[in-house]
Protein backbone atom coordinates (compact mmCIF):
# COMPACT_ATOMS: atom_id res chain seq x y z
CA UNK A 1 0.00 0.00 0.00
CA UNK A 2 1.83 3.43 -0.94
CA UNK A 3 1.21 6.18 1.35
CA UNK A 4 0.46 10.18 0.99
CA UNK A 5 3.19 11.60 2.10
CA UNK A 6 1.02 14.58 2.73
CA UNK A 7 -1.26 13.63 5.09
CA UNK A 8 0.76 10.49 7.04
CA UNK A 9 3.50 11.52 9.94
CA UNK A 10 5.68 9.38 9.52
CA UNK A 11 8.96 9.10 11.94
CA UNK A 12 12.21 8.67 9.83
CA UNK A 13 15.26 7.33 12.73
CA UNK A 14 18.84 9.48 12.70
CA UNK A 15 21.83 7.33 11.77
CA UNK A 16 24.00 7.61 14.54
CA UNK A 17 27.36 8.88 13.68
CA UNK A 18 28.83 5.49 15.34
CA UNK A 19 26.93 3.19 13.42
CA UNK A 20 29.92 1.10 12.08
CA UNK A 21 30.96 1.00 16.03
CA UNK A 22 27.70 -0.21 17.29
CA UNK A 23 24.17 -1.16 15.40
CA UNK A 24 21.29 -0.49 17.54
CA UNK A 25 23.57 -1.69 20.51
CA UNK A 26 24.77 -4.56 19.00
CA UNK A 27 28.55 -4.79 17.96
CA UNK A 28 28.54 -5.62 14.11
CA UNK A 29 31.67 -6.82 13.25
CA UNK A 30 31.37 -6.55 9.33
CA UNK A 31 30.14 -3.43 9.15
CA UNK A 32 33.52 -2.81 11.33
CA UNK A 33 35.58 -4.19 9.21
CA UNK A 34 34.29 -2.41 6.14
CA UNK A 35 34.64 0.66 7.57
CA UNK A 36 38.48 -0.11 8.48
CA UNK A 37 38.89 -1.10 4.74
CA UNK A 38 37.72 2.81 3.80
CA UNK A 39 39.89 4.09 6.56
CA UNK A 40 42.70 2.42 4.27
CA UNK A 41 42.29 4.92 1.84
CA UNK A 42 43.00 7.58 4.15
CA UNK A 43 46.84 6.12 5.00
CA UNK A 44 47.65 4.74 0.94
CA UNK A 45 46.50 8.84 0.15
CA UNK A 46 49.11 9.73 3.06
CA UNK A 47 51.76 7.62 1.58
CA UNK A 48 51.09 8.97 -1.72
CA UNK A 49 51.42 12.60 -0.81
CA UNK A 50 55.11 11.84 0.95
CA UNK A 51 56.22 9.45 -1.48
CA UNK A 52 55.33 12.18 -4.36
CA UNK A 53 56.97 14.89 -1.88
CA UNK A 54 60.30 12.65 -1.93
CA UNK A 55 60.16 12.73 -5.94
CA UNK A 56 59.61 16.13 -5.84
CA UNK A 57 62.93 16.44 -3.32
CA UNK A 58 64.87 15.57 -6.36
CA UNK A 59 64.58 18.56 -8.44
CA UNK A 60 66.21 20.20 -5.28
CA UNK A 61 69.08 18.39 -5.21
CA UNK A 62 71.14 15.27 -3.90
CA UNK A 63 71.37 17.00 -0.24
CA UNK A 64 67.53 17.64 -0.06
CA UNK A 65 65.81 14.82 -1.27
CA UNK A 66 69.20 12.62 1.25
CA UNK A 67 67.95 15.03 4.31
CA UNK A 68 64.13 14.05 3.88
CA UNK A 69 65.18 10.45 3.35
CA UNK A 70 66.48 10.48 6.70
CA UNK A 71 64.10 12.27 8.11
CA UNK A 72 61.84 9.29 6.97
CA UNK A 73 63.85 7.08 9.26
CA UNK A 74 62.77 8.37 12.48
CA UNK A 75 60.42 6.30 14.72
CA UNK A 76 56.72 8.13 14.17
CA UNK A 77 57.40 7.58 10.11
CA UNK A 78 58.48 4.20 10.48
CA UNK A 79 55.40 3.20 12.65
CA UNK A 80 53.49 5.18 9.45
CA UNK A 81 54.93 3.07 7.17
CA UNK A 82 53.81 0.06 8.84
CA UNK A 83 50.25 1.17 9.44
CA UNK A 84 50.17 1.80 6.10
CA UNK A 85 51.42 -1.25 4.79
CA UNK A 86 49.50 -3.04 6.71
CA UNK A 87 46.32 -1.54 5.55
CA UNK A 88 47.42 -1.59 2.31
CA UNK A 89 47.42 -5.15 2.50
CA UNK A 90 44.31 -5.81 3.90
CA UNK A 91 42.95 -3.68 1.06
CA UNK A 92 44.67 -5.56 -1.65
CA UNK A 93 43.47 -9.13 0.20
CA UNK A 94 39.76 -7.93 0.31
CA UNK A 95 39.79 -6.35 -2.65
CA UNK A 96 41.23 -9.37 -4.82
CA UNK A 97 38.79 -11.28 -2.54
CA UNK A 98 35.61 -9.84 -4.17
CA UNK A 99 36.78 -10.90 -7.62
CA UNK A 100 35.18 -14.09 -6.70
CA UNK A 101 31.76 -12.33 -6.44
CA UNK A 102 31.57 -12.11 -10.39
CA UNK A 103 31.96 -15.90 -10.42
CA UNK A 104 29.80 -17.95 -7.84
CA UNK A 105 29.45 -21.34 -8.65
CA UNK A 106 27.60 -21.75 -11.44
CA UNK A 107 26.34 -18.72 -12.34
CA UNK A 108 29.34 -16.65 -12.97
CA UNK A 109 30.41 -13.95 -15.56
CA UNK A 110 33.57 -16.55 -16.91
CA UNK A 111 32.60 -18.90 -19.14
CA UNK A 112 34.43 -21.87 -21.02
CA UNK A 113 31.45 -22.88 -23.25
CA UNK A 114 27.92 -23.26 -20.94
CA UNK A 115 30.54 -23.88 -17.99
CA UNK A 116 31.20 -21.64 -15.46
CA UNK A 117 34.78 -21.13 -14.52
CA UNK A 118 34.88 -22.40 -10.98
CA UNK A 119 36.12 -19.21 -9.08
CA UNK A 120 38.45 -20.20 -7.20
CA UNK A 121 40.42 -19.88 -10.43
CA UNK A 122 39.58 -16.49 -10.20
CA UNK A 123 40.53 -16.14 -6.67
CA UNK A 124 43.88 -17.94 -7.74
CA UNK A 125 44.50 -15.69 -11.06
CA UNK A 126 44.09 -12.62 -8.76
CA UNK A 127 46.37 -12.92 -5.64
CA UNK A 128 49.00 -14.97 -7.97
CA UNK A 129 48.91 -11.95 -10.34
CA UNK A 130 49.08 -9.29 -7.09
CA UNK A 131 51.85 -11.74 -5.74
CA UNK A 132 53.94 -11.72 -8.63
CA UNK A 133 53.40 -7.86 -9.29
CA UNK A 134 54.66 -7.43 -5.52
CA UNK A 135 57.73 -10.02 -6.14
CA UNK A 136 58.75 -8.09 -9.44
CA UNK A 137 58.93 -4.35 -7.96
CA UNK A 138 60.91 -5.90 -4.98
CA UNK A 139 63.03 -7.36 -6.98
CA UNK A 140 63.51 -4.00 -8.93
CA UNK A 141 63.82 -2.16 -5.95
CA UNK A 142 66.12 -4.46 -4.74
CA UNK A 143 68.65 -4.60 -7.73
CA UNK A 144 68.57 -1.24 -9.17
CA UNK B 1 1.72 -26.98 29.76
CA UNK B 2 4.58 -27.33 31.83
CA UNK B 3 6.78 -26.33 28.64
CA UNK B 4 5.61 -23.05 28.74
CA UNK B 5 8.75 -20.33 28.99
CA UNK B 6 8.54 -16.76 29.23
CA UNK B 7 10.82 -14.10 27.25
CA UNK B 8 10.50 -10.36 27.67
CA UNK B 9 9.96 -8.35 24.49
CA UNK B 10 10.77 -4.98 24.15
CA UNK B 11 8.64 -3.30 21.02
CA UNK B 12 9.68 -0.10 19.41
CA UNK B 13 6.09 1.69 19.35
CA UNK B 14 5.27 4.54 17.12
CA UNK B 15 1.72 6.06 17.10
CA UNK B 16 1.89 9.22 15.29
CA UNK B 17 -1.53 10.23 16.59
CA UNK B 18 -0.37 10.34 19.94
CA UNK B 19 3.51 11.11 20.15
CA UNK B 20 6.75 12.93 17.70
CA UNK B 21 8.89 10.09 18.18
CA UNK B 22 9.43 6.73 19.00
CA UNK B 23 8.96 4.95 22.36
CA UNK B 24 9.43 1.13 23.95
CA UNK B 25 7.40 -1.27 25.79
CA UNK B 26 8.46 -4.58 27.15
CA UNK B 27 5.78 -7.48 27.43
CA UNK B 28 5.82 -10.81 28.84
CA UNK B 29 5.15 -13.19 27.06
CA UNK B 30 4.94 -17.01 27.84
CA UNK B 31 6.28 -19.32 24.50
CA UNK B 32 6.12 -22.66 24.05
CA UNK B 33 9.36 -23.96 22.24
CA UNK B 34 8.54 -23.94 18.74
CA UNK B 35 7.46 -20.29 19.15
CA UNK B 36 8.98 -17.99 16.35
CA UNK B 37 9.09 -13.86 17.15
CA UNK B 38 5.85 -13.47 15.41
CA UNK B 39 4.31 -15.81 17.17
CA UNK B 40 5.10 -13.82 20.27
CA UNK B 41 4.05 -10.53 18.35
CA UNK B 42 0.49 -12.00 17.02
CA UNK B 43 0.38 -13.49 21.07
CA UNK B 44 0.58 -10.16 22.52
CA UNK B 45 -2.00 -8.26 19.53
CA UNK B 46 -4.44 -10.98 20.08
CA UNK B 47 -4.03 -11.38 24.28
CA UNK B 48 -2.02 -8.60 25.90
CA UNK B 49 -2.26 -5.35 23.70
CA UNK B 50 -4.16 -5.05 20.59
CA UNK B 51 -2.83 -1.75 19.70
CA UNK B 52 0.22 -3.51 18.21
CA UNK B 53 0.96 -3.30 14.86
CA UNK B 54 2.84 -5.03 12.44
CA UNK B 55 2.51 -6.82 8.80
CA UNK B 56 2.59 -10.36 7.98
CA UNK B 57 1.19 -12.75 5.79
CA UNK B 58 2.05 -16.26 5.03
CA UNK B 59 4.13 -16.81 7.89
CA UNK B 60 6.53 -19.19 6.09
CA UNK B 61 9.13 -17.39 4.64
CA UNK B 62 7.63 -17.10 1.58
CA UNK B 63 5.27 -13.50 1.10
CA UNK B 64 8.69 -11.03 2.79
CA UNK B 65 6.11 -9.30 4.88
CA UNK B 66 7.26 -9.78 8.27
CA UNK B 67 10.65 -8.53 8.42
CA UNK B 68 11.65 -6.65 11.92
CA UNK B 69 14.68 -5.78 13.53
CA UNK B 70 15.20 -8.52 16.17
CA UNK B 71 18.14 -7.68 18.50
CA UNK B 72 19.84 -5.32 15.84
CA UNK B 73 19.58 -7.23 12.98
CA UNK B 74 17.15 -7.55 10.11
CA UNK B 75 15.32 -10.93 10.40
CA UNK B 76 11.82 -12.48 8.90
CA UNK B 77 9.82 -12.73 12.29
CA UNK B 78 8.82 -15.79 10.73
CA UNK B 79 12.06 -17.37 10.54
CA UNK B 80 13.02 -16.23 13.93
CA UNK B 81 12.66 -18.75 16.94
CA UNK B 82 12.68 -16.92 20.36
CA UNK B 83 14.54 -20.23 21.95
CA UNK B 84 17.34 -18.93 20.34
CA UNK B 85 16.82 -15.29 22.21
CA UNK B 86 15.42 -16.97 25.51
CA UNK B 87 16.48 -16.00 28.24
CA UNK B 88 17.96 -13.05 27.56
CA UNK B 89 15.88 -9.26 26.91
CA UNK B 90 14.59 -9.33 23.24
CA UNK B 91 14.71 -5.72 21.45
CA UNK B 92 11.85 -6.21 18.33
CA UNK B 93 11.64 -2.85 15.91
CA UNK B 94 10.97 -2.07 12.89
CA UNK B 95 13.40 -2.13 9.39
CA UNK B 96 16.18 0.33 9.98
CA UNK B 97 16.51 3.02 6.76
CA UNK B 98 12.97 3.19 5.99
CA UNK B 99 10.66 5.66 7.92
CA UNK B 100 8.10 4.16 10.95
CA UNK B 101 4.50 4.50 9.81
CA UNK B 102 2.88 3.28 13.14
CA UNK B 103 4.79 0.89 15.45
CA UNK B 104 6.72 -1.71 13.04
CA UNK B 105 5.00 -0.79 10.23
CA UNK B 106 7.15 0.90 7.77
CA UNK B 107 6.76 2.60 4.61
CA UNK B 108 8.04 1.26 1.87
CA UNK B 109 7.50 3.53 -1.32
CA UNK B 110 10.51 4.21 -1.86
CA UNK B 111 11.43 0.63 -2.46
CA UNK B 112 8.69 0.37 -4.58
CA UNK B 113 9.84 3.42 -7.01
CA UNK B 114 12.84 1.62 -7.16
CA UNK B 115 11.98 -1.56 -7.72
CA UNK B 116 9.53 -0.40 -10.73
CA UNK B 117 12.85 1.83 -12.04
CA UNK B 118 14.47 -1.16 -12.77
CA UNK B 119 11.73 -2.71 -14.95
CA UNK B 120 11.75 -6.30 -12.86
CA UNK B 121 9.75 -7.71 -15.78
CA UNK B 122 10.80 -9.37 -19.30
CA UNK B 123 10.72 -6.99 -21.86
CA UNK B 124 11.15 -7.90 -26.03
CA UNK B 125 11.79 -5.23 -28.55
CA UNK B 126 9.00 -6.95 -30.63
CA UNK B 127 6.59 -10.11 -29.14
CA UNK B 128 6.12 -12.81 -31.14
CA UNK B 129 2.78 -14.08 -31.61
CA UNK B 130 1.29 -16.54 -29.32
CA UNK B 131 0.84 -19.16 -32.30
CA UNK B 132 5.06 -19.13 -32.00
CA UNK B 133 5.02 -20.21 -29.17
CA UNK B 134 6.96 -20.02 -25.60
CA UNK B 135 10.05 -18.20 -25.69
CA UNK B 136 12.34 -21.85 -24.78
CA UNK B 137 15.31 -21.27 -22.64
CA UNK B 138 17.63 -24.02 -21.78
CA UNK B 139 18.37 -25.45 -18.01
CA UNK B 140 21.90 -24.02 -17.81
CA UNK B 141 20.29 -20.60 -19.22
CA UNK B 142 17.34 -20.79 -16.29
CA UNK B 143 20.43 -20.99 -14.28
CA UNK B 144 22.16 -17.99 -14.97
CA UNK B 145 19.40 -16.12 -13.02
CA UNK B 146 17.70 -18.35 -11.18
CA UNK B 147 19.30 -17.32 -7.81
CA UNK B 148 18.54 -13.72 -8.19
CA UNK B 149 14.36 -14.72 -9.08
CA UNK B 150 14.40 -16.07 -5.43
CA UNK B 151 13.93 -12.53 -4.19
CA UNK B 152 11.03 -11.58 -2.04
CA UNK B 153 10.90 -8.23 -1.61
CA UNK B 154 11.08 -8.25 2.04
CA UNK B 155 13.40 -5.36 2.05
CA UNK B 156 15.78 -7.27 4.82
CA UNK B 157 18.69 -6.15 2.09
CA UNK B 158 18.17 -2.41 2.56
CA UNK B 159 18.03 -2.30 6.01
CA UNK B 160 21.46 -4.18 6.52
CA UNK B 161 22.65 -1.84 4.04
CA UNK B 162 24.91 1.30 5.70
CA UNK B 163 24.72 2.96 2.36
CA UNK B 164 21.15 3.49 1.56
CA UNK B 165 21.38 4.39 5.39
CA UNK B 166 23.52 7.36 4.21
CA UNK B 167 22.42 7.91 0.65
CA UNK B 168 18.94 7.44 -0.05
CA UNK B 169 19.19 8.14 -3.66
CA UNK B 170 20.67 4.44 -4.02
CA UNK B 171 18.86 1.89 -5.86
CA UNK B 172 19.81 -0.64 -3.29
CA UNK B 173 20.48 -4.04 -3.23
CA UNK B 174 16.97 -5.74 -3.88
CA UNK B 175 16.04 -3.54 -7.26
CA UNK B 176 19.51 -4.07 -8.72
CA UNK B 177 19.41 -7.69 -8.18
CA UNK B 178 16.23 -8.29 -9.43
CA UNK B 179 17.13 -6.10 -12.47
CA UNK B 180 20.26 -8.12 -13.01
CA UNK B 181 18.23 -11.20 -12.94
CA UNK B 182 16.06 -10.15 -16.17
CA UNK B 183 18.95 -8.66 -17.99
CA UNK B 184 20.77 -12.63 -17.29
CA UNK B 185 17.47 -14.18 -19.06
CA UNK B 186 17.72 -14.98 -22.24
CA UNK B 187 14.27 -14.15 -22.63
CA UNK B 188 15.22 -10.61 -22.19
CA UNK B 189 16.02 -7.85 -24.14
CA UNK B 190 15.46 -4.48 -22.08
CA UNK B 191 18.87 -4.43 -20.97
CA UNK B 192 19.79 -1.26 -22.13
CA UNK B 193 16.42 0.10 -20.64
CA UNK B 194 17.30 -0.74 -17.22
CA UNK B 195 20.86 0.39 -17.51
CA UNK B 196 20.22 4.45 -16.87
CA UNK B 197 18.87 3.08 -13.79
CA UNK B 198 21.09 0.19 -13.03
CA UNK B 199 24.52 1.61 -14.02
CA UNK B 200 23.89 5.02 -12.75
CA UNK B 201 26.20 6.68 -10.12
CA UNK B 202 22.68 5.67 -7.56
CA UNK B 203 23.00 2.36 -8.99
CA UNK B 204 25.84 0.06 -8.82
CA UNK B 205 28.04 2.44 -8.36
CA UNK B 206 26.95 3.88 -5.14
CA UNK B 207 27.52 0.29 -3.63
CA UNK B 208 30.57 0.30 -1.38
CA UNK B 209 30.27 -3.41 -0.60
CA UNK B 210 29.59 -4.01 2.62
CA UNK B 211 28.10 -6.99 1.87
CA UNK B 212 25.90 -7.02 4.73
CA UNK B 213 22.87 -7.92 2.30
CA UNK B 214 23.75 -10.99 1.36
CA UNK B 215 24.55 -12.06 4.80
CA UNK B 216 20.87 -10.75 5.61
CA UNK B 217 19.06 -12.37 2.99
CA UNK B 218 16.89 -15.12 4.04
CA UNK B 219 16.42 -16.17 0.50
CA UNK B 220 20.70 -16.77 -0.48
CA UNK B 221 19.72 -13.96 -3.40
CA UNK B 222 22.95 -13.01 -2.85
CA UNK B 223 22.40 -9.29 -3.71
CA UNK B 224 26.11 -8.34 -3.81
CA UNK B 225 27.14 -10.90 -5.88
CA UNK B 226 24.54 -9.43 -8.39
CA UNK B 227 26.03 -6.05 -8.04
CA UNK B 228 29.44 -7.45 -8.47
CA UNK B 229 28.73 -8.86 -11.53
CA UNK B 230 27.00 -5.99 -13.25
CA UNK B 231 29.55 -3.44 -12.24
CA UNK B 232 31.93 -5.91 -14.04
CA UNK B 233 29.41 -6.56 -17.29
CA UNK B 234 28.80 -2.99 -17.33
CA UNK B 235 32.71 -2.08 -17.87
CA UNK B 236 33.40 -4.62 -20.01
CA UNK B 237 30.36 -3.30 -21.99
CA UNK B 238 31.32 -0.04 -21.86
CA UNK B 239 35.14 -0.54 -22.98
CA UNK B 240 33.52 -3.56 -26.09
CA UNK B 241 31.70 -0.07 -27.00
CA UNK B 242 34.72 2.04 -27.29
CA UNK B 243 37.02 -0.64 -29.07
CA UNK B 244 33.84 -1.64 -31.26
CA UNK B 245 31.52 0.96 -31.60
CA UNK B 246 29.99 -0.77 -34.65
CA UNK B 247 28.91 -3.36 -32.35
CA UNK B 248 25.68 -4.53 -31.23
CA UNK B 249 24.96 -2.66 -28.13
CA UNK B 250 21.35 -4.50 -27.24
Amino acid sequence: MMLDSETTKTYTRPISKAWWLRDRGHFNRRYFMFLLRELTSVFVALYVVIFTYEIFLLTKGPDAHAAFQESLRSGPFIVFFVIALLFALYHSWTWLGLTTKMQAAGRGLVKIGTKTLPPIFIALGSYGAWIVATCVIAYLFLTL
Amino acid sequence: MSDLRTIKITVLRYRPEEEDEPTEQTYEVEFRDDWVVLDALNHIKDHIDGTLSFRWSCRMGVCGSCGMMVNGEPKLTCAAMLRDYYPNEMHVEPLVNFPIVRDLVTDMTDFMDKLKAVKPWIIREEEKPVSEGEYLQTPDQLKDYKQFSQCINCMLCYAACPVYGLEHDFVGPAAIALGHRYNLDSRDEGNQQRQHVIASKEGIWECTYVGECSVVCPKHVDPAEAIQQTKVATTTNRLKSLVMPWGNKK
